[in-house]
């Protein structure tokens, strides 16, 4: 009787043995095809060598527009980034901007390589906002119409959008000079207005 | 045996479990509230959550832009929130998990395991009260309806659930005390506004939106509700229409309405008229065409959605629109310096960019380059017709773009037509042919419908429409600008994309840039002297 109980025993074990090969291998086979979504413990790190050193400045959240593309072609988007820049929130925000052309793909190919803010933003009492840009600004740029508008109304929303209302209109200068345009189509001899039907509707800030 | 039973128990259920896992995703639903969401390819559930493609995006009001890893979508929603979304290869497709775009967005959802549908519902964030507008914010676009009932403006927005803790906001003006907030029933929420006196209202927004604006004040009405029935009815019924000569080749069609109606109008070149469509409007049984122009033969017909009036035209012409309270005015007439032949006319053409001014480059080619010799192509075309040809420029050097209207002005052009070539952010991702017109003036805008319609047949490229330059600019394009208030139709055509392999090597094969000549030749024969594009 002993006997047959052990043998029943050893099966089940077989059995059990079994069961969880086919677990264990089904699991394995999700995980590496990406399949089955575990959250994995976070990896034990090294202890850390403690240097003081001077506190960050508090991040800031600025407003940029950056291209996006649907069926109908590109547009511009808004999106939120922390900066921990100090000063102007406007220089802040544009500086944000610039920095997209270190992005790869379709973002980083609006702003013209090399792209620079010069001095600090000037803001008028009739709202008009002065830019001052480097000279790889037009010097770097070889888009056509529809990329043209998308980067002077990136600009020109970015300001506008993170000035609490101050800012009505923006004056791109090149290397403290007013340039005619940036690409052949559009005038830049005048401060632009940000009203454009380039915008994703609901991108406006509130 | 019974132990045997217990281990083929367990041996059927570890299959079961097993075979599930492996089975990959299942076809799934998405309803936006009571719609489905138009995708395509169709959504999948694969064992964890809905994966839907990047399209659903828009669908709920955001917007996004793919990192630099091809693989991240950094989304923005309609309520300004902003994050990243990984998305996951679904048969060599990238899928975004709906569960975690709805968590960033805003909104609900519920899965349904029997019906394989996941449904989505809209938050009701919060309502704002400013300049008589009532704002009502949504985490993604809701259709609303309002209505006036017992001193009260009700206001539902459907397939929403209400996210907001205010229950009652302070309005405190002349008109409105204040809104109250609540969920009238599972899928509607509804904000009410009390009113210290009687007035009335207006939906701003009738189709779904984020940003649900309801205007008050006296003489607004309420929008009718969204039509879930046959049962909406007319506001209005159309009495007559009159064809009216007013002045040499001018004339007018009068639209006899027993209130006022809403117009919408559509211009083709070829063949050459004008629709008018009445939204809601119905014919009167005793309706009557009276009056006559030999440029103009009106038809008046029900459609699914109201009225509609086609004036078939014998030659393209401009229109205007007026309405008043019991009648539709559409005021008709040749467009500037069309009429006599194409022959006697005095072409400008501005080959676009020049000298260190290269405009788009890509795969070695310069666009200044290609326009010249389109421009020198076109030139020689219609001068062979008879016609007399300026350029702006006839060499590789810079010339200013207020310069180059001002060559039109000055040597007394009848037209101006700018040639450029395009370019985008994404090589190989757009490809065909764009006409601008400045704003919304009418002749520029009916020489550039001309145009296009003649290049888009005789190339038989993409049709990317003919636009109003307002729409990639505030003061539009430059060079049309320059034109603005001279009575020259000025257009600028982008020919195509040079960051486009197949579009660059067409513009630099000259069999193709013929066809574009002909093209346009045809266009302006429509414009000036009324000719069929075939």
């Amino acid at each position: 009787m002993a006997k047959r109980r052990k043998k029943s025993t050893g099966i089940g074990w077989l059995f059990m043995l079994g069961i969880l090969l086919i677990a264990g291998a089904t699991a394995g086979g999700l995980y590496l095809t990406g399949k089955l979504r575990i959250n994995a413990p976070p990896p034990k790190t090294k202890p850390v060598v403690t240097v003081t050193q001077k506190p960050l400045a508090p991040a800031r959240k600025v407003y940029i527009y950056v291209p996006a593309r649907d069926p109908k072609g590109f547009h511009l988007a808004r999106v939120t980034r922390a900066t921990r820049r100090q000063g102007d929130i406007l220089d802040a925000a544009v500086a944000c901007l610039l920095e997209t052309n270190k992005e790869g793909g379709q973002i980083g190919g609006l702003i013209p390589q090399g792209t620079k803010l010069l001095e600090p933003i000037r803001v008028d009492d009739k709202g008009v906002a002065t830019l001052n840009l480097s000279a790889e600004f037009t010097d770097n740029f070889a888009g056509g119409s529809d990329q043209e508008a998308l980067t002077v109304n990136a600009i020109v929303h970015t300001v506008v959008s993170n000035s609490g209302g101050n800012v009505r209109s923006v004056r791109i200068l090149v290397e403290g000079k007013p340039v005619e345009t940036l690409g052949g189509h559009f005038d830049l001899t005048e401060p632009v207005k940000a009203d454009s039907t380039l915008l994703r509707p609901g991108s406006i800030p509130r | 045996m019974r132990k045997a039973t217990r281990y083929l128990w367990l041996i059927g259920v570890s299959l079961a479990v097993a075979s599930a896992a492996w089975a990959g995703t299942v076809p799934a639903r998405i309803l936006i509230g009571t719609s489905e969401a138009p995708l395509s390819p169709a959504p999948v559930h694969d064992g964890v959550g809905v994966l839907a493609p990047p399209y659903i995006i828009q669908l709920l009001g955001a917007s996004c832009v793919t990192s630099s890893d091809g693989e991240t979508l950094i989304v923005s929603g309609a309520n300004g929130n902003t994050g990243t979304i990984k998305t996951v290869d679904v048969n060599g497709i990238r899928m975004v998990p709906v569960d975690k775009l709805v968590a960033l967005v805003g909104g609900e959802q519920r899965w349904d395991a029997a019906k394989r549908t996941l449904t989505l519902l809209a938050h009701l964030d919060s309502v704002e009260f400013d300049n008589d507008t009532l704002t009502v914010h949504c985490s993604f676009p809701a259709r609303a309806a309002a209505r006036i009932w017992d001193g009260k403006i009700i206001v539902d927005v459907f397939n929403t659930k209400l996210a907001c803790e205010a229950r009652e906001v302070y309005i405190g003006t002349a008109t409105v005390s204040k809104a109250r907030l609540g969920q009238y029933n599972d899928t509607t929420a509804r904000v009410v506004l009390d009113l210290n006196k009687p007035t009335g209202c207006k939906l701003e927004t009738t189709d779904a939106a984020s940003q649900i604006q309801l205007r008050v004040g006296d003489g607004l009405v309420p929008a009718p509700p969204p039509l879930t029935t046959a049962a909406a009815g007319a506001a209005y019924a159309v009495d007559s229409v009159t064809v009216q000569p007013v002045k040499d080749d001018s004339f007018s069609i009068v639209i006899a309405t027993t209130g006022k109606a809403a117009a919408v109008g559509a211009l083709s070149v070829s063949p050459p008229q004008v629709t008018i469509d009445l939204p809601r409007a119905t014919l009167s049984d005793n309706c009557t065409i009276t009056g006559m122009h030999p440029y103009c033969d009106p038809v008046v017909t029900k459609t699914s959605s109201g009225v509609r009036l086609t004036l078939k035209l014998s030659r393209p012409l401009v229109y205007a629109t007026e309405i008043s309270d019991t009648q539709v005015t559409i005021h008709l007439r040749p467009p500037d310096k069309a009429g006599g032949r194409l022959a006697d006319k005095l072409i400008v053409i501005d080959p676009g960019h020049g000298g260190k001014e290269t405009g788009a480059q890509a795969g070695g080619t310069k666009e200044k380059n290609v326009n010249l010799q389109l421009a020198k192509d076109l030139a020689a075309a219609l001068s062979r017709l008879g016609a007399r040809v300026e350029l702006t420029r006839e060499s590789d050097q810079y010339v200013s773009l207020s310069s180059r209207p001002d060559t039109a002005v000055r040597c007394g052009a009848d037209f101006f037509i700018s040639l450029h070539c395009n370019s985008n952010l994404a090589p190989n991702s757009a490809s065909g042919i764009e006409t601008y017109y400045h704003m919304e003036e009418p002749s520029p805008k009916l020489l550039a419908y001309a145009i296009h319609d003649g290049v888009c047949k005789y190339t038989g490229m993409c049709d990317r429409r003919a636009r109003s330059d307002r729409k990639l600019y505030e003061s539009g394009l430059a060079v049309l600008r320059g034109l603005s208030g001279t009575q020259i139709p000025g257009i600028l055509l982008e020919c195509g994309y040079l960051n486009n392999k197949a579009d660059r090597a067409k513009l630099l094969d000259s069999a193709y840039r013929a066809k574009l000549v002909e093209g346009i030749i045809a266009g302006l024969k429509a414009y000036v002297e009324g000719a069929l594009i075939e």
